[in-house]
Parts: structure tokens; C-alpha cells; sequence
């Protein structure tokens, strides 16, 4: 039962407060908070109560759903989705808290808010292909509001943009997943199921499904080139909403690939391995070049974020146990940081109403606290060691390297690029914004507050305690992806 | 006559009595005063048709009766369901619709009914004679109604474009029906099928006379290029006559085109060809039309075109051979879906509409901010529309798309095209809800719903998502009747 209730308590807590009279805002933040609340205090327990020893899928939960598809409501939680758990219960909670500054229509908000997580929790925890894609979708309406009634000055064009590229990456999806359904035998959208019958299914049907599967996470992730929405979205979102959208949302894309593609479609992953490297490594040099030719602190961190979603992809198309687990941690990392990141943004941009790079300058004098939180999560964001950004971006160029291919070296070397580059444009941006002589304009500058820093504290420590102890992440996972890769090991490419 | 005719008329039970009830209402339209004429007529009409209900449910499904004229089957009788259920609604409606007066609220309940009766009948025929004269019915019933806001110049010229363009493509159809008799030698469904399978079943003549029939079935389900007629008419029409027209019409339609289909296209690949490139054109042409809309009315007829190519999908599933069961289930299923959800939507509109007195798209700005609870509703319509989960309009494209995904990889191409659609459709359906929810209110004034109106946009939403949490019951409904399909 514990999965049925962190999914839909959330969203009986937005139900709940629909109800409450008008004008009572505080009331409604408090219903809010208490549910992404409990649903964080639920993932904890399950997080605790999952046996990594053993692995596998845990708490699962089955009955059926329409028996004359044969779909059932089945969820489980194994060392992939775990840590997804957690990290979205975690980030929904802070960006709720976050939130509180919302004044305008705060009901619909919270209520959307609400809305947006059972939707990405029941991505993680559904193992039944409908379901999933039920909860793919459910994302998608309560982003488009919260993107295009709270965003900034061109948020109507942002979230359409948003809404017309991932429905087309989903509705594709779709016949991939409708092809797969009857070509199983017997009918079954039981992800586990389908996985066991992977042996069955043809090379030819395997790639043509990979292919549609692949257009719709990718356009999540995004993939270059499909990732064009992203630097709107994230921009124009207000700042709770970009930490979603880029802690959570790009997830389920390179989550969807692992537990759809890398269980169910194994041949088809062995042969698309090299085309995706090549896909990560276009992520990651350009991301990071655009990253760097940004003027606008936060188009920076979004495009910053395409080039760590390449690292995942790198690790991904590795297929070795360094490279899939770095995947998966580098996932929970990049969650972190960057929410922390676009929480630090959004925290100058309420006061100086701008994010232009190159009109600040020596804030590090007139917001001392505030500078220091900021250089940690860059500095986890660039992969320095000691903190955790360092120990799953290593592990993926490792994973990658380790590869016995002459191809996989090569673009693994390439990719190495992008690390300097990363390293090149946040220390650039530290140098613009924090130090230097303080800029006059900014002298009445506020420090950051009490509600920030509930907001963002939570998220330094996660990053300082990974950077010591990786394996409380890494251990989560290394189970699964075990198995997996033994059922990937056995097919020669 | 002999007996046994006689006696198969204990079948046409719920017919005759939605005919005796029409009759009713005409008489009582006589005796009752003016001013309570909208109360008790409506009421009475409504009550009864939903009593009609239990008689259908309870009606056993006999088969072919009258000379194989007609078929009581459960095929026919869940379309007859989606019928009653949307004059139920569309009445319900008309009663808050301040256009129709008083006075003539009488007649248009009786039309209503006898409408509804004509579509009992559509979608139980199966012998070309039957359908031609209860598709006609259907057809003059609807030309009265389109036209009946007498002084509103949009609803005479909406009525007169329904009128020439169904006056001649009947006369085609008629045409077509003369020539597709005469190269099968009967006018018996059931008997065309078994003279089809046979040798040489298939003249040039009988695929010419078809087509010429398809014209016919174009018109009254707004296929493209039939289509022309609908957005004058879904505009210039009383808009509980436009809900009724894209839902219970539509659905009858596709009854009787789907047992023709059934019939005469099933295994003839070139025919199921055309039918998928019309079902492609359909949903194409009504979608890019669709784009440039600022009438909501005129937007939903041509929301509704793309729709039937939607539909047209599992009718081409259907007849293709490989999946025959899934294809006519996804019919069902999705013209029950759109029943619920167009009547629902267009609930919505009559309600701004009393209150502004105006269809146009920009006049909705703002409309979150002084009725927050119907613009959610108006959401959950929306979202339906554009087939997004959690909502019943998902349910009915999954099918439909399954089904196309089905019939084999000959009809990729008709799914990768259906696909491409739902995004552009995605793009105008929200358009609506840009207005409501991003739009600045001009006036700010609150909608008042009438309870009629907040009934049946809250049944309907409610109903919208009950059909994709728990779907089991309406799938096997629609499944339980593809068996005994004559």
C-alpha cells in the first residue's frame, strides 16, 4: 500500500484544497506542504525498508485494471526507481516550500503542483506499461498551466512549445507501446512480463520500437536535437517549476530508457549503443559551448543541464557496471544540484529582477551567505571532488572508457571536452557575478532568508554527504543493474 | 401479413414507445399553458426518454426480425444508448437555451424525440430500403432543427446549406444504392455479404455504386470533402441542436456505415484503401481547418470532422480483415466517448454563452478567474478531446489507434498520420484553454449555471474520467457487441 499512497496523496491533497474558501492562502500552503510532506516521510520509509541486499523489485502491488486488455495496476520499486523516489518527493517538498512567495492564484498552483507529482511518482513506481503511460501524460497538464500562468514575459509561447513536443514524443510512444503489446503473446503490458519475453522479439522489431520509445524519452531529456523546448521552458518557468522540471522531469526520460528499453528491447540497445554515445557526446560538448554563450544566468543552467543529461547517456550507451550505476546516481545528482541551482537563481532574481551575467558583479561582498551556497553547488556541478557531482560524472567517463571499443574511446575522449567547458563557464560566471568590485546598483541587495534557505540547505548537505559517502546512493542501485547487465551480456552485438 | 411478422414487432417495443411519447408530447404541447410549457414539456420528454432506457437494457436482442429488415442486436442497441442519452442531454440543454422560445419549446422537444426515434431506427437497419428512409427521417428532422432560431440569419443559412448539401447527396446516395441493388440483386445486407464472398461477388459495377454510396455516409458523418455543411450548421444551429448533431447524428451515422462496411468492404483491400486515405484526408483537413477558428462552435465542427477521421480509423481496422473485433469495439467505444465528452463541452458553452451572449474564442479571457471550478471542467473536456489521459477521450483513441496498430503494418502509415493530428489538435484545443486560463477578464462577471446545465457538465466530467480510471464496463459493453452482429 505504501506506493498507492505516496502516488496519490499528493493528489488528494490538491483535491482537498479546492475546497478551501477563498482568500485563505495560508491554508492552502499548509495542505500543500503537509502532503508533499507526507509523501516524503512515505519514500523514506520505503527507502529504508527496501532491501538492497536482496534487490530486485520490492513493495510491489498488483491487481487488475481493465482485464479486457489485460492491465493491471502494478507497482514495485527496484534499485532504479528508488533513488527517484526520493529525489522527487524530496524536490517537490522543497519546491513547495519554495513556493510559499506565489501570491497570485495560489489555489490553482498548488493544486497543479500537487497534480505534477503523483503524476512523476507514478512514472517511477508503475511497472505496467498502461499505467505508465497514463502517468507519462498526466505530467504534461499541470505543467503547461504552471509554466504558462506563473512563468515570465513569454510563458504562453514556453509552455505550448512544451505541451506540442513532449505530447509528440509521447504519442509516438504510444503506438511503440501498442506494437509491443500485440506482439507479445500472450497480450501483456506487464513490464516485467514483456521483459522476459524480450528473447522473442525479432532484431527488426526490436530497433523499429526502440526508435519510437527513444523519440519520446528523448525529447524528455532532452536529446539533442530534440531539445530546443528545453532552454524556453526552463527559462520562462518560475523557479519552483524549473527545479521540477530539470530535478524530476528530464529523469523520466533516461529513466524510461532504462527500465523500458534496456529490460525489454536488449538487442536493439546493444546496437543503438554506439549512435547513443555519439548522442551523448553531441549533448554534452554542445551543451556545455551553449552554456557558455549565455548571457542569462538561468538559460545558463538549462543549457548546463542538457550537457549533464549527456553524461547519463554516456553512461547509459557504456552498458558497464561503472557506467550504468554512475547513470543512475549521476540522475539523482543532477536532480539535486541543478534544483539547487535554479533555487539559487531564482533567489537573485526576485531581488535584483534580473539574471543578466554581466550586470552583476562582486555580490560576493553584498550577499556573503549566499555566495558561499551558490560556489558549493557549482562547484558539485562541475564535478569537483569531494562533492557528490564528481563521483557519478567519473564513474560515467569511466564506465564509457572501460568499454572495449575503439569507437566508445574515441568519443569518451571527445566528450572529456565538455568537462573543462563546464568547469570554463561556471567559473567564468563566479568571476562575473560574485567577485570583482561590488557593483553600486546591487549594493541594498538582501541576503538570502529563512524560506530560501529551508529551500536550499537541505540540498548543500545532500551534496557535501554524497561527495564522502557515494555509496549510499550507489549501493541502491548496484542490484539492478546487475541483472541487467546480464541479460545485456549475453548478446553479441 | 402473416403472424410471424406480427409477432416480431414485441422487439420494436422501445421504438414505439419513443414514438408514442413524441406523439405524447404534441398533444400535451396543446393543453399546457405557455408559461409552464418549458418546465413539464422538458420534463416530460426527458423522464421519458430515460425510461426508454430500461426498456432497451431490457429488450433481448432477437437478431434479424421483419424480414431481416432490421436487426435488434446489441451492436444496435449500444448506439441506441449513446442516441437516448444525448437527446436526454441535448433537451436538458435547450431548456436553459434562451434562444428557443417558449412557445415553440413544444415542437422542438417532439422533433427532438422523433429524431431520436429516426436514429433508433438508422442504427438497427440492415437492409438498404430501411436505411435510406430512416437516414431521410433522421435528415428532415435536423433540417427543422438547425433552422429553428427563426430570426438569427446564421441559423437560416446553417439550416439551408444542411438542406442543399443533404438534398443532393442524398439524391447520390439514392443513386448509388440503385446501382449497388442491381449488381447484387437484393437490398438485404446480409444477403449482400454472402453474394460478396462469392465468385465474382465484386463487379466494377457494385464498387462504383458503393462509392457513390460512401457519398451519403460522407455527408451525415461530416467526412471530408462531404464536410462542408457542418460549420455553418454547428454554428448558425441552436447549440443544444449542434451537441446533438456532432454526437447523437454522427454516432448513428457511423453505425450504419460501419454494418455497410462490414458488409460490402470487408476484404476488398482497394476499398479498405480508400477508406483509410479518407479517414487520413478526414482528420488532416479537419484539423488544419480547425487551426483558424475563433468561433468556439464553428472550432468544435471542425474538431469534430477530425474526429470522425479518427473514428473512420477503426472503421478501416474493422474491415480490414486482420482486426475485425477491436476495430468496430474502438468505433463504439470512441463514439460514446465523444458523445460524453462533446455534450459536456458544449454544456459549458451554452452556459458562458447565456451569460455573454458570444461563441468567440477571446471573449473566454479570463474565464478561470470568475468561474474556477467550470473552467476545470472546461479543462477536463479539453484534455479529453485532445485524448490525454486521465480522461475518457484517451481511452477512445488508445482503442482506436490499437486497433489500426492491429490491422497490420499495411496501415502504419494511417497511425503515424492519426498521431501527427492529436498534436495539432492538442495545439487549437488549448488555444481555448490559453483564453480561459491566461486571458485577462474583461468584465469579470461570474456564469451562472443553471442546475439543468450544472448537471449535465458535471455528470458528463464526471463520467469523462470514471470511463479512464475504471473502463472495464464500457469496454465490454462495446466488445459484448461484436458478438452476434448479424
Amino acid at each position: 500500500m505504501l506506493l498507492t499512497l505516496v502516488t496519490f496523496i499528493p493528489l488528494i491533497g490538491g483535491l482537498a484544497l479546492l475546497f478551501v474558501p477563498k482568500g485563505k492562502d495560508n491554508i492552502v500552503r499548509g495542505i500543500a506542504t503537509a502532503a508533499a510532506a507526507v509523501a516524503l516521510v512515505i519514500s523514506v520509509f520505503v527507502l529504508l525498508g527496501y532491501d538492497k541486499s536482496v534487490g530486485g523489485m520490492q513493495f510491489i502491488e498488483q491487481c487488475s485494471w481493465i482485464p479486457s486488455l489485460n492491465v493491471t495496476y502494478f507497482m514495485g520499486v527496484d534499485g532504479l526507481s528508488i533513488a527517484m523516489l526520493v529525489l522527487t518527493t524530496l524536490l517537490s517538498l522543497i519546491s513547495v516550500i519554495y513556493s510559499y512567495n506565489i501570491t497570485s492564484r495560489v489555489k490553482e498552483y498548488f493544486f497543479f503542483f500537487l497534480l505534477l507529482e503523483t503524476g512523476m511518482l507514478g512514472v517511477f513506481l508503475a511497472l505496467d506499461f498502461f499505467l505508465f503511460y497514463v502517468f507519462w501524460e498526466i505530467t504534461l497538464v499541470p505543467m503547461y498551466f504552471l509554466i504558462g500562468i506563473w512563468g515570465g514575459p513569454r510563458k504562453e509561447y514556453a509552455a505550448i512549445k512544451f505541451f506540442l513536443y513532449t505530447l509528440f514524443g509521447s504519442v509516438i510512444m504510444l503506438l511503440g507501446i501498442i506494437a509491443l503489446y500485440f506482439t507479445s503473446a500472450p497480450h501483456t503490458f506487464n513490464m516485467l512480463e514483456l521483459a522476459k519475453q524480450a528473447p522473442l522479439f525479432t532484431k527488426l522489431f526490436q530497433n523499429v520500437i526502440y526508435v519510437a520509445l527513444f523519440i519520446g524519452f528523448a525529447i524528455k531529456v532532452p536529446v539533442f536535437p530534440f531539445h530546443t523546448w528545453l532552454p524556453d521552458a526552463h527559462v520562462e518557468a518560475p523557479t519552483a517549476v524549473s527545479v521540477i522540471l530539470a530535478g524530476v522531469l528530464l529523469k523520466m526520460g533516461t529513466y524510461g530508457m532504462l527500465r523500458v528499453s534496456y529490460s525489454i528491447l536488449p538487442q536493439a540497445v546493444v546496437y543503438f549503443a554506439i549512435p547513443l554515445a555519439v548522442l551523448a557526446m553531441i549533448n554534452i560538448i554542445y551543451g556545455a559551448y551553449c552554456a557558455m554563450a549565455q548571457k542569462d544566468l538561468k538559460k545558463m543552467i538549462a543549457y548546463s543541464s542538457i550537457n549533464h543529461m549527456g553524461y547519463v547517456l554516456l553512461g547509459m550507451a557504456a552498458m558497464t557496471t561503472a557506467g550504468l550505476n554512475g547513470a543512475i546516481f549521476q540522475m539523482f545528482n543532477h536532480g539535486i544540484i541543478t534544483g539547487a541551482l535554479f533555487l539559487l537563481v531564482g533567489v537573485i532574481y526576485d531581488r535584483a529582477h534580473t539574471r543578466d551575467i554581466e550586470g552583476f558583479g562582486g555580490l560576493g561582498s553584498i550577499m556573503p551567505v549566499y555566495t558561499g551556497i551558490m560556489t558549493v553547488a557549482v562547484f558539485a556541478s562541475l564535478g569537483l571532488p569531494g562533492l557528490s557531482g564528481f563521483w557519478s560524472e567519473f564513474m560515467c567517463f569511466l564506465g564509457a572508457f572501460q568499454v572495449q571499443n575503439t569507437w566508445m574511446k574515441i568519443i569518451t575522449g571527445f566528450s572529456a571536452i565538455g568537462i573543462v567547458v563546464t568547469a570554463a563557464y561556471f567559473l567564468i560566471m563566479i568571476q562575473k557575478v560574485f567577485l570583482g568590485p561590488a557593483n553600486e546598483k546591487w549594493k541594498g541587495l538582501p541576503e538570502i532568508n529563512t524560506r530560501e534557505l529551508i529551500a536550499v540547505v537541505p540540498l548543500i548537505i545532500i551534496m557535501v554527504v554524497l561527495g564522502f559517502l557515494p555509496r549510499i546512493v550507489m549501493e541502491l542501485s548496484s542490484s539492478s543493474v546487475d541483472s541487467m547487465l546480464k541479460a545485456l551480456g549475453s548478446i553479441k552485438p | 401479413m402473416n403472424t410471424a411478422l406480427l409477432k416480431d414487432f414485441i422487439y420494436l417495443v422501445p421504438e414505439a414507445y419513443v414514438l408514442c411519447l413524441g406523439i405524447l408530447i404534441l398533444g400535451f404541447d396543446l393543453f399546457i399553458p405557455e408559461r409552464f410549457r418549458r418546465r413539464y414539456i422538458i420534463n416530460l420528454s426527458v423522464w421519458g426518454l430515460l425510461l426508454s432506457l430500461v426498456l432497451l437494457v431490457y429488450a433481448p436482442a432477437k437478431g434479424l426480425i421483419l424480414g431481416n429488415m432490421v436487426s435488434i442486436d446489441a451492436y444496435g442497441i449500444f448506439f441506441k444508448v449513446i442516441v437516448i442519452l444525448s437527446t436526454v442531454f441535448a433537451l436538458t440543454m435547450a431548456r436553459y437555451y434562451a434562444p428557443i422560445k417558449d412557445e415553440v419549446i413544444g415542437e422542438f422537444s417532439a422533433l427532438v424525440v422523433f429524431a431520436a426515434l429516426g436514429m433508433m431506427f438508422m442504427v438497427s437497419s440492415s437492409d438498404l430500403l430501411m436505411i435510406f428512409l430512416s437516414v431521410e427521417f433522421v435528415s428532415i428532422a435536423f433540417f427543422v432543427l438547425t433552422g429553428y432560431i427563426k430570426n438569427d440569419p446564421k441559423s437560416a443559412e446553417g439550416a439551408l446549406k444542411y438542406f442543399l448539401v443533404g438534398a443532393f447527396s442524398a439524391g447520390i446516395f439514392v443513386y448509388g444504392m440503385s446501382i449497388v441493388i442491381t449488381s447484387t440483386g437484393t437490398t438485404n445486407l446480409k444477403a449482400m455479404t454472402e453474394i460478396l464472398r462469392g465468385q465474382g461477388g465484386y463487379s466494377p459495377l457494385f464498387i462504383a455504386g458503393f462509392l457513390l454510396m460512401l457519398v451519403g455516409f460522407g455527408y451525415k458523418i461530416a467526412m471530408v470533402p462531404f464536410h462542408t455543411w457542418a460549420p455553418e450548421a454547428y454554428e448558425g444551429a441552436p447549440t443544444p441542436v449542434t451537441a446533438l448533431l456532432s454526437s447523437a447524428s454522427k454516432a448513428a451515422g457511423f453505425a450504419v456505415l460501419l454494418r455497410v462496411a462490414l458488409a460490402a468492404v470487408t476484404g476488398r483491400a482497394d476499398l479498405v484503401m480508400a477508406l483509410a486515405v479518407l479517414s487520413a484526408l478526414t482528420m488532416t483537413a479537419g484539423n488544419l481547418m480547425a487551426l483558424q477558428q475563433n468561433n468556439v462552435k464553428r472550432l468544435l465542427a471542425y474538431s469534430g470532422i477530425a474526429h470522425s477521421g479518427y473514428i473512420l480509423m477503426g472503421v478501416v481496422a474493422a474491415c480490414s480483415g486482420t482486426a475485425p473485433a477491436l476495430g468496430i469495439t474502438s468505433v463504439l467505444l470512441y463514439a460514446f466517448v465523444y458523445m460524453l465528452m462533446n455534450i459536456g463541452i458544449f454544456a459549458v458553452i451554452i452556459a458562458f454563452f447565456n451569460k455573454t451572449g458570444s461563441d468567440d474564442m477571446q471573449s473566454y479571457a479570463g474565464f478561470s478567474k470568475s468561474n474556477p471550478y467550470l473552467a476545470l471542467v472546461l479543462v477536463v473536456f479539453l484534455v479529453s478531446l485532445a485524448g490525454i489521459p486521465p480522461t475518457a477521450g484517451f481511452i477512445g483513441k488508445f482503442y482506436v489507434f490499437s486497433a489500426i496498430i492491429q490491422a497490420g503494418p499495411k496501415f502504419l502509415w494511417l497511425a503515424i498520420i492519426g498521431i501527427l493530428n492529436s498534436v495539432i489538435a492538442l495545439y487549437y484545443y488549448f488555444r481555448i484553454a490559453y483564453f480561459v486560463y491566461f486571458g485577462e477578464p474583461k468584465d469579470g462577471g461570474k456564469v451562472e449555471l443553471s442546475t439543468g446545465l450544472a448537471v449535465i457538465a458535471g455528470v458528463t466530467a464526471v463520467l469523462v474520467l470514471f470511463v479512464c480510471i475504471y473502463p472495464d464496463p464500457f469496454i465490454s459493453a462495446a466488445a459484448g457487441s461484436v458478438l452476434n452482429l448479424w
